[in-house]
């Protein structure tokens, strides 16, 4: 059996862990530079807050209802799911981490005389132990296990647990479930599927598995055979190396000067480049690119990217933001509007990997001295306190976030206050 | 080291990577200490159990006077533990966190206590908003910029 751990409302239930004045009331979180409505706790959506409607259009309703509004605190999520997927592990011992907030764990061979009991006591304590509520959805499938998870939601709230273990169960989930919200079937597809006469998952897992290959893929032919109780999606435990870490975001207003995107990229890459050093790497190449606005008519467009190699592998923000704002250089046209700047390090290997210090040793040594100093000043008083000059001192670049909550796990001077 | 009760130790601090060698390859004798090397100490180690589940929180006010934790002192809180009698607990009352003594009596039914008189104990009844957050196991007070406080 394959169990799905999914947290319930993980953005906003993340918020919520750290200020119990938010229990019980609306609560939403915007999207990066607050653009638009990207998470939204059950009285949000009770209030009629769409998903991914912008701002401008639900700042009525907010006054309205007093919600709560959030910009969204990546680093606060993201702590929390790795705590999160770290205390799953305490009860399951093979873990796929699926995204920021759902994991795939097996269910075989668990040292326990009840599924239903041994499940229930790892929700519970899940949740209490991070402070996330978490549901649970077990059955013979992935694409199963999710479906238990969605009867979670809607019919087993209080429980947080469902388990498929029945054909009675099965067929009883897939009638509850609209086609277009089974795992891996998208809108178009499920358009195709109702204008077929298919529309609840129970009438998907009856088409003949051939057809659905002939008429469709592999992929869904898949679905429809997990949908049947057949698993055909494993979990996949080993997670691939990290070939590359990448950071791109959006300007609060668009560019056209080389200065302040120069200092965006030098931020942008001081980020990937305390990644990639808290993973205990190096990065022998860097890529950077430039966008403009896609969804613009009127503007000229142009994408570029350039890639360059390091003389050595190396986690060295300054060395890096020196090759980053030198491909910059090159692909900066000042004839066009700018919406967005993004950086990737490439051929990233272990730090104890090979030939890097053999002639560079001096340097080196003097390097990681340094960049450790700088990361545990850092570490103490908040990121980018001591910093490249070159990420600059103004920033009507930066990413809009006029209600981010505080660094509540990570960022001593902004731990919870208790009275 | 010893001085009457109190041993010294060798600290390190958590994370940070320190070689289990002395010597250098290149050249010289190497260190006869080498052999009997071991892992320094952690405050992690003795403060932090569950890792996943632990989280600090600053202390404000001087409800928990009584029992010496003072304001600005940070408090190791572990969610997993499961509260007892007599814990000191981290509760969210009224949208707030406060910090509490949890009295489990037969009679008196489940009372919150603050270590100083001038705060009342909480009785908690079905209507009242409460829940435990997280229940305290290390304190960190900062000592030597206390010193001036006392009268010795």
């Amino acid at each position: 059996m394959i169990g799905i751990i999914d947290c319930n409302n993980f953005y906003v239930s993340c918020e919520r862990a750290f200020d119990p004045s938010l229990k019980n009331v609306p609560v939403i979180i915007y999207s990066n530079n607050d653009g638009a409505v990207i998470a939204r706790s059950e009285e949000a959506k009770a209030v009629g807050i769409g998903m991914a409607v912008p701002m401008h259009r639900v700042k009525q309703l907010m006054k309205q209802h007093n919600v709560k509004g959030f910009s969204s605190n990546y680093t606060l999520y993201g702590d929390m799911s790795s705590r999160i997927k770290s205390i799953t592990r305490n009860f399951f011992a093979a873990v796929e981490d699926y995204s920021i907030d759902e994991s795939f764990v097996s269910c075989d061979n668990l040292k326990c005389a009840n599924l239903f009991d041994y499940v229930k006591d790892a929700q519970d304590s899940i949740s209490r132990w991070s402070g996330v509520p978490v549901s649970i959805g077990v059955a013979e499938t992935k694409t199963l296990a999710k479906l238990a998870n969605r009867m979670v939601k809607k019919q087993f709230r209080e429980k947080g647990v469902y388990i498929i273990d029945t054909e009675e169960k099965r067929i009883g989930a897939l009638k509850a479930t609209d086609v277009h919200a089974v795992w891996g079937i998208g809108r178009r597809i499920a358009t195709k599927l109702n204008d077929k006469g298919i529309f609840t998952a129970y009438d998907l897992s009856l088409v003949d598995t051939d057809w659905a290959k002939a008429n469709f893929s592999v992929v869904f032919q898949r679905t429809v055979y997990e949908l049947k109780g057949v698993s055909c999606i494993p979990l996949e435990l080993k997670q691939p190396g990290k070939q590359f870490i990448a950071s791109q975001k959006s300007f609060g207003q668009f560019q056209t000067e080389f200065k302040p995107m120069a200092e965006a990229l030098a931020t942008y890459t001081t980020r990937v480049a305390e990644k990639l050093r808290r993973q205990k790497c190096v990065a022998g190449g860097i890529a950077i690119w430039l966008g403009t606005n896609n969804f613009s008519k009127t503007d000229k467009q142009y994408f570029p990217k350039i890639h360059t190699v390091c003389d050595i592998p190396t986690d060295y923000t300054p060395y890096l933001i020196k090759r980053a704002i030198e491909g910059l250089n090159v692909i900066y046209d000042k004839s066009y509007i700018y919406k967005r700047v993004g950086v990737m390090l490439t051929d990233i290997r272990h730090k104890s990997d090979g030939t890097l210090n053999l002639f560079y040793e001096q340097s080196r040594s003097k390097e990681i001295t340094i960049i450790n100093k700088v990361d545990h000043i850092n570490r103490l008083n908040g990121r980018d306190t001591v910093r490249s000059s070159a990420q600059g001192f103004e920033d009507d670049w930066r990413m809009k976030q006029e209600n981010l909550s505080q660094f509540y796990t990570t960022r001593l001077s902004d731990i919870i206050e208790i009275k | 080291m010893n001085s009457e009760n109190i041993s010294l130790y060798k600290f390190k601090k958590s994370e940070t990577e320190l070689p289990l060698f002395l010597s250098t390859i290149q050249a010289g004798f190497p260190s006869p200490a080498d052999d009997y090397l071991e892992e320094v100490i952690s405050l992690d180690d003795i403060c932090i159990t569950h890792a996943a589940s632990t989280f600090f929180g600053r202390i404000k006010g001087s409800s928990l006077k009584d029992i010496c934790i003072y304001e600005g002192d940070i408090a190791v809180i572990d969610k997993s533990i499961k509260p007892e009698n007599r814990d000191l607990v981290i509760c969210a009352i009224d949208g707030e966190f406060n910090a509490k003594i949890l009295h489990t009596d037969k009679v008196k039914g489940i009372r919150l206590l603050s270590a100083n008189p001038d705060f009342k104990p909480i009785v908690i009844n079905e209507l009242t908003d409460f829940r435990i957050w997280g229940v305290v196991t290390f304190v960190i007070q900062n000592i030597k910029n206390r010193s001036y406080d006392w009268h010795y």
